[in-house]
């Protein structure tokens, strides 16, 4: 698998919800090191358009090439080496410790009958420090709050250790210190190697941490370039369904509600 | 999460717990058999009549029993994952209601053992095909549609099978109820259930950690390199075959399933690859003792190992329902 063969590419994908459209004919290459913006309105469909590059729902036509290869040929433990992805959040059911809860990101690592070594639980663990969770790591999953519980799901995600992150809405339930942490981490996570494509509802973390975006107007159409040229207050006023205003003091550019 | 030393260490410890459990099913009863005794009527070197109450009375039913109790308990555990949800069982979920109504209409008609068995069978994957089919709807089960068919279906298969009851001549009533209530005194071969077993276990053995991630959720597992589609049918049609299986051979026997994963997964955590083995060991011991009880507490009366196991099973699942109710916030 060289460098050069993108991390994923869509080819001509039609996504629809019932007879809603999602996208027509979306094309796009994104290579390591990009990080893509997916923005619209609830109910555009951002995830269901993130599933279907994730492989768990399928397109109604076109194609998501993982490294140049379909899902079908990959087969689901290769494409979990190469592609993670952050759900919203899930229910447990059953009671698990958060140890033991990151630990399941090195599943597509292990073979058949492997064990997690000690070798995942320092990974394991590592992951856990990184978002600030290391002192919970005998705690119940169940006990947790929705923010901290989001910060084990990212801790799971980095221990899976993918080249292509797919994280739908990262900053849920986290307060802004840990919304900040958690995008910072996956710009210089993984560096240069990695790709992640992320579900955002705030333009202004779009513009900080991503290279590109894509809006979904909700009616099938797209809007999909670079932040500085898609993220402008009339494309948000247009994909909002509300006036939005630019503000910026010479660092970063925000947009507000007006 | 135990590691895999641990694992067998736990293993090795629940086998010696049977083995007991076996020892004293052989040797309790109407007759005493001393262990000393019981060995050499193993052996075959005993000719004596409690030699031959020991290998060909008590040995085939408590392997029966053992098999039962293991096949309920793994098929309990795996329904658990495969709904998400730790109060599945083959009982709750209405299984057991389908073999029931298939054993009484093939006794009810007069027909022979082998069709009771064939027709327990039929009963069960019908209903257990009936509660999943009608609950899959949009792809996933969710919890409570599912539990609510599982409770019609059970409801319905009861009312069919009073119906029957209430119009049949008086002297097949009593194979009728035995049958329905669990017993394993007219136990046929042990070696179908065991065998049964040994597959189901060695088949789900190799996959058990595809299933820890299940049980986290279908999405993430597959997302994580689990085949889930695949998965999940291989489940379900283990569970269903695990269940018949147990059924069939001894009526219908309720709450092992629900009670003894849960006892497991609270000793030693949610770990699938201990999970399964150690619930088929010691949903079989559990049981063995069960019926060992059975036929010794009010002797020589004996009483159907399913009301025994469901004396104790009904407090235990309401004790775990409201448990659950209270963790949910």
């Amino acid at each position: 698998m060289s460098a050069a063969v993108p991390v994923i590419e869509a080819r001509d994908l039609v996504v629809g919800i019932g007879n809603r459209n999602v996208c027509r004919d979306l094309n796009f290459v994104l290579n390591a090191g990009e990080r893509l913006a997916v923005l619209g309105q609830n109910g555009a469909g951002k995830s269901t358009l993130l599933s279907v590059l994730a492989g768990l729902r399928e397109a109604q036509s076109g194609q998501v090439l993982l490294r140049g290869a379909t899902y079908a040929q990959l087969r689901p433990r290769k494409s979990a080496l190469i592609r993670g992805w952050l759900g919203q959040q899930a229910v447990d059911t059953f009671a698990s410790t958060v140890l033991d809860a990151v630990l399941v990101g090195r599943h597509p690592h292990l073979a058949r009958w492997d064990w997690e070594s000690k070798d995942d639980t320092e990974i394991a663990r590592r992951a856990l420090a990184t978002v600030g969770m290391g002192d919970f790591e005998r705690r119940d999953l169940r006990s947790l709050s929705g923010g901290e519980r989001q910060r084990v799901a990212i801790a799971t995600l980095l221990a899976q250790a993918p080249q292509l992150y797919l994280l739908d809405e990262p900053t849920t339930h986290l307060d802004l210190r840990h919304q900040i942490e958690t995008l910072r981490l996956f710009e210089s996570h993984g560096g240069e190697r990695v790709a992640s494509i992320m579900v955002l509802h705030e333009p202004g973390l779009a513009l900080r941490f991503c290279s590109r975006a894509l809006l979904l107007f909700g009616d099938g159409s797209v809007a999909h370039g670079t932040c500085q040229e898609v993220l402008t207050s009339g494309a948000l006023t247009k994909l909002y369904g509300y006036p939005m205003r630019e503000i910026g003091d010479g660092l970063h550019r925000w947009f507000i509600p007006c | 999460m135990p590691n895999r030393r641990r694992a067998l260490l736990i293993l090795f410890g629940l086998s010696v717990l049977a083995l007991f459990g076996l020892a004293h099913a052989l040797a309790v009863g109407s007759v005493t058999v001393a262990p000393a005794q019981v060995v050499s009527a193993l052996l075959g070197q005993d000719g004596s009549v409690s030699a031959e109450i020991v290998r060909s009375l008590r040995l085939p039913r408590a392997l029966g029993g053992f098999a039962c109790g293991g096949l309920l308990a793994l098929a309990g555990a795996l329904l658990q994952v495969l709904l998400r949800n730790p109060l599945a069982d083959p009982y709750v979920l209405g299984i057991s209601g389908g073999a029931g109504l298939g054993a009484v209409a093939a006794i009810f008609f007069g027909l022979g053992a082998a069709a009771i068995n064939g027709f327990a069978f039929a009963g069960a994957l019908g209903a257990m095909a009936t509660v999943f089919g009608l609950s899959h709807g949009d792809g996933s089960w969710t919890q409570t549609r599912l539990l609510l068919t599982g409770v019609i279906v059970a409801a319905g298969c009861g009312a069919a099978t009073a119906l029957l009851l209430s119009i049949a001549p008086e002297h097949k009533l009593h194979i009728m109820l035995f049958w329905l209530m669990g017993d394993l005194s007219q136990t046929n071969d042990p070696l179908v259930p065991l065998s049964v077993l040994c597959a189901v276990l060695f088949l789900c053995l190799p996959y058990a950690r595809e299933l820890n991630l299940l049980a986290r959720g279908s999405e993430s597992a597959q997302v994580l390199g689990v085949a889930v589609k695949r998965l999940r049918l291989g489940v379900f049609l283990a569970a269903s075959v695990a269940t018949a299986a147990a059924v069939t051979h001894a009526g219908s026997i309720g709450f092992i399933g629900l009670i003894v994963p849960h006892l497991i997964r609270l000793a030693t955590g949610n770990d699938q690859r201990l999970l399964l083995p150690a619930s088929a060991l010691v949903g079989g011991t559990l049981l063995m003792f069960a019926d060992t009880l059975a036929r010794t507490v009010v002797a020589p009366q004996q009483l159907p190992v399913g009301v025994l196991t469901a004396l104790i099973g009904v407090p235990v699942f309401l004790f775990l329902l409201a448990r659950e109710q209270g963790t949910r916030r």
